[in-house]
């Protein structure tokens, strides 16, 4: 899948797909799941990773 | 929303490239064409008041129109900017008013002061737009 694709997919800009693909965005709850969705994983943690945890 | 889509603004690529529809431009068209139209016409309030409603209504649809055509990063994005925008218009109202009442007064010169302050925001508006893309 692309990014335009998964931006299409998601309702999203293309740009807000390369700023989350560099962790240069924090997604909201919603857009993870839909993102997830759309990549056909089960979980959101199969694509979204914390880095650290305060 | 009461007249414009959010479709008309949709926005599908970078910063620049807007890809606005017909409807959008000729919305948007309209709504700059009636500073012209009020500007143009006798300074009359009976006259005046309905343009700058009808402006007023025009425009913040449109913004409400565009947000919603934006994703949930450009609308932060927005937020800022317009949080930024706010300030510094507050800012220029005071310098600015400062200024003229010190020389000749703020009656006389207010379209100035209006005409300063919207340019000053703007640019902020833009400006911190333009920074917040390129970073994220």
């Amino acid at each position: 899948m692309t990014q335009e694709e998964l931006a299409e997919a998601v309702d999203v800009t293309r740009q807000t797909i390369i700023a989350l693909e560099q962790g240069r965005y924090n997604p909201s709850l919603i857009l993870a799941y839909n993102v997830t969705k759309a990549l056909q994983k089960r979980y959101i943690e199969d694509v979204f990773a914390l880095d650290e945890i305060d | 929303m009461v007249i414009a889509k959010p479709e008309w603004f949709k926005k599908k690529k970078g910063f620049f490239s807007f890809e606005m529809t017909w409807q959008g431009t000729l919305y948007l068209i309209a709504t700059v064409s009636l500073i012209f139209i009020g500007m143009m016409l006798p300074q009359n309030m009976l006259i005046s008041l309905p343009i700058i409603g009808l402006f007023l209504f025009l425009f913040f649809d449109m913004i409400y129109a565009s947000l919603q055509s934006m994703d949930e990063r450009e609308r932060s994005h927005y937020s800022i900017a317009m949080r930024n925008a706010a300030w510094g218009m507050i800012i220029t109202m005071i310098i600015v008013t400062t200024i003229l009442s010190s020389f000749n007064g703020i009656k006389d010169n207010l379209g100035v002061l209006i005409m300063i302050t919207a340019f000053v925001g703007a640019i902020i508006n833009f400006s911190t737009r333009y920074k917040l893309e390129k970073e994220s």
